[in-house]
């Protein structure tokens, strides 16, 4: 049984370490590309979101190098996600695949089903196995901990790309770790690497939190690395949602002392008085939460994506109300990156003139100009 | 002074208006209901919500619009589900707050959380004599009110169930027509499926269901089949459906394909509808492999009804020929 799963970020290594913690041999689909984007549009209902198509072409694209399961996630409702799978394995059996598709998602009748699912998964021991769990979520973890540090440098760097490579190389090395005590050292090791980096003393920046539906926040080849264009435009990305903070809140129940969504989710009432389903809430609660503490929102989401929608509206209101400025995105299959790089340029320099009016010199250094 | 209470006659009003008028008049309310939908209206609603929320949902910003100098409150349940287990639609349960923040008028909202989860009609009661409570009615005259409602609301479904469209089932609630036998059961039939608020909103769809009665064939819609074959046959789906109206379309598919009561289907769709991108997909599957002929109508604030005709027009030539041959 050789096992796919579709890629969201940096979830692979972590999907990855678990799985092959199970006994399991893992096919991570090739990274996403606009091979992938074309042949999951190819294939996927036209008005259908972005992640459902993408998730397809990663699937064909592992398929070619040979996995015969696919693991994928689930749900009950109300968001498309939870339908998902079951179209994916309508559309890969049109197409004459023949393969296995194991979804975990909350059990609709009893909690046996997850538990027949995970058992039928695993082929080694369940030290083993918890083994496994155990080193994904610290690799995780190290690695979210590593990308928000280069959310802070990319803005200050001098030489733009720096932090970027090191980055780069940590990603390469912790995917091989096998033990705790060597994804603290690797980490540590990068973390020395990126303080080294020579950074603008003093250089001001503005800070733009991005929030919205956390496949197309974590997916870089989804939004266009949006992360990487706003620091080069001298912007420090705030990013509420990580995946590690994700397992905690979902798959742990949010027993570790990280921080989670709680707080937001309440923080979106008045606005938003109830669930809407995928990251709708937490949209709207992480734009208030965060008000005071940067300069603007970014919302990323797919187009026609239902709880984003609400959010939307909602973030009308909250940007009156706070006199923050809100910006939202939604991606689909268009890939011109011209025209996102423009609106965000034009998003930053309003922050910028706002933020620096009549301190000419500040705004020059902080542009680059 | 009687309380004025509006209802948009928009989304839920085709599936629920006999029993919320019917609760608020025998509470002792006066019920005023928005104009039906015209340019006006849609065009409004265009322009009071974002560019991605569908038609339906715009259109229903326009009734409310509509309604705000008429009345004291406005109703506008955040319906979450009416099945347990199943939703209607993110937009569903995010709506009163959307339109909330839409509107800065003094006018004051009835929101009840329509959350039907176990017993689903002592829940459905509970929200309403709750919301009762709001408006400072008496406990027992709400309770007395409930129960006339509910009748009323049963009798309208019975009508569904005899192949009557909610606008012919609506006429006949009102009083303005007697029940004559409004549907053609000689007539050749055509599946419209759809949600319902796309269906029978005539400004919304261009009249398609008259235009298609116009061309002397009876339509049948999911409405007009019983719960219970909804149910049994939606659960043929390898993965449960969990929106209620998806499931509706699905079943009530099933059932006119099974029993051949159906020479085609047109399937209308919102344009951005979360559940129609995926349940049109589960549909199209279906019936091509059932070789049933089949249009896709996907509505949006485009206002070209030629088109529309022309595509009308060309799948039942396509029909009548496949008929004749």
């Amino acid at each position: 049984m050789k096992v796919t799963f579709p890629h969201m970020g940096h979830f692979h290594i972590t999907g990855k370490t678990i799985f092959e913690g199970f006994g399991l041999d893992v096919v991570v689909p090739p990274p996403c590309t606009k091979k992938t984007l074309n042949i999951g549009t190819k294939y996927s209902p036209e008005s259908a979101c972005l992640p459902l198509k993408i998730n397809l072409g990663n699937y064909i694209e592992a398929i070619e190098l040979g996995a015969d399961t696919i693991i994928m996630g689930g749900g009950v409702g109300p968001c498309r996600f939870g339908y998902y799978a079951e179209i994916q394995r309508e559309i890969l059996e049109d197409l004459g695949y023949n393969l296995e598709m194991v979804v975990l998602e909350p059990p609709d009748v009893h909690l046996g089903e997850v538990w027949d699912k995970v058992k039928y998964l695993m082929r080694s021991t369940w030290t083993q196995s918890l083994k496994s769990i155990h080193l994904a979520w610290h690799k995780t973890y190290a690695i979210d901990q590593l990308e928000m540090e280069l959310h802070r440098l990319r803005p200050r760097e001098i030489n733009f790309g720096d932090a970027d490579n090191i980055f780069k190389h940590f990603l390469i090395e912790i995917e091989s770790c096998s033990t705790k005590n060597q994804v603290k050292k690797t980490a540590d090791y990068y973390k020395g690497e990126l303080s080294g980096i020579p950074l603008y003393k003093g250089k001001p920046v503005i800070k733009v939190a991005i929030v919205g539906e956390i496949y197309t926040v974590l997916e870089p080849f989804v939004n266009f690395d949006m992360e990487k264009i706003l620091g080069r435009l001298g912007v420090e990305v705030y990013r509420p949602l990580f995946l590690s903070q994700w397992i905690n809140d979902h798959l742990f129940g949010g027993l570790l002392p990280i921080k989670g969504s709680k707080k937001a989710k309440k923080l979106a009432s008045p606005y938003l008085n109830y669930f809407v389903g995928g990251h709708g809430r937490e949209t709207v609660g992480h734009a208030v939460e965060l008000k005071d503490k940067v300069d603007g929102v970014i919302q990323i989401a797919p187009l026609t994506c239902m709880p984003e929608i609400v959010a939307q509206t909602l973030l009308f209101k909250v940007s009156e109300d706070f006199g923050l400025p809100i910006m939202t995105i939604y991606v689909d299959e268009q890939t011109g990156k011209a025209g996102l790089t423009t609106r965000l340029e034009a998003f930053t320099d309003m922050i910028y003139r706002n933020k620096f009016l009549g301190k000419k010199e500040e705004i020059v250094t902080c542009m680059g100009i | 002074m009687t309380i004025r209470i509006g209802i948009p006659q928009s989304l839920f009003y085709y599936y629920y208006y006999p029993l919320w008028s019917t609760y608020f008049k025998e509470t002792g309310c006066h019920v005023v209901v928005s104009n039906n939908t015209n340019k006006n209206i849609a065009t409004r609603g265009v322009q009071l919500t974002v560019d991605e929320a569908c038609f339906p949902v715009k259109i229903y910003f326009g009734h409310t619009e509509n309604l705000l100098s008429r009345v004291d409150y406005i109703f506008c349940p955040r319906i979450v589900s009416i099945e347990p287990k199943e939703y209607i639609c993110p937009k569903f349960m995010g709506l009163p707050d959307m339109v909330k923040a839409a509107f800065n008028h003094k006018v004051k909202w009835l929101t009840p959380t329509i959350a039907l989860k176990k017993n689903c009609q002592q829940e459905h009661k509970t929200a309403f004599i709750a919301m009762a409570r709001e408006l400072k009615i008496d406990s027992k005259l709400a309770h007395h009110a409930w129960d006339k409602a509910v009748k009323a609301q049963l009798n309208y479904e019975k009508f569904l169930l005899k192949e009557l469209t909610p606008n012919d089932a609506l006429e006949v609630f009102s009083g303005s027509k007697t029940e004559k036998k409004l549907s053609n059961r000689d007539a050749p039939s055509i599946a419209v499926l759809g949600h319902g608020y796309n269906l029978y909103d005539p400004h919304l769809n261009m009249n398609l269901i008259k235009k298609l009665r116009d061309h002397g064939f009876n339509i049948l819609t999911p409405e007009m089949v019983d719960k219970e074959i909804i149910n049994q046959q939606s659960s043929k789906l390898r993965k449960r459906i969990f929106w209620t109206l998806g499931k509706k379309i699905i079943g009530s598919l099933y059932d006119f394909s099974e029993n051949n009561r159906i020479q085609g289907i047109i399937y209308v769709a919102s344009f951005g509808c979360g559940p129609d991108s995926l349940i049109g997909h589960l549909a199209e599957g279906y019936i091509r492999k059932n070789n049933i002929p089949f249009m896709l109508l996907t509505l949006d604030e485009h206002t070209g009804e030629a088109g529309v005709n022309t595509r009308l027009e060309a799948f039942l030539d396509m029909l009548r020929r496949r008929e004749a041959v």
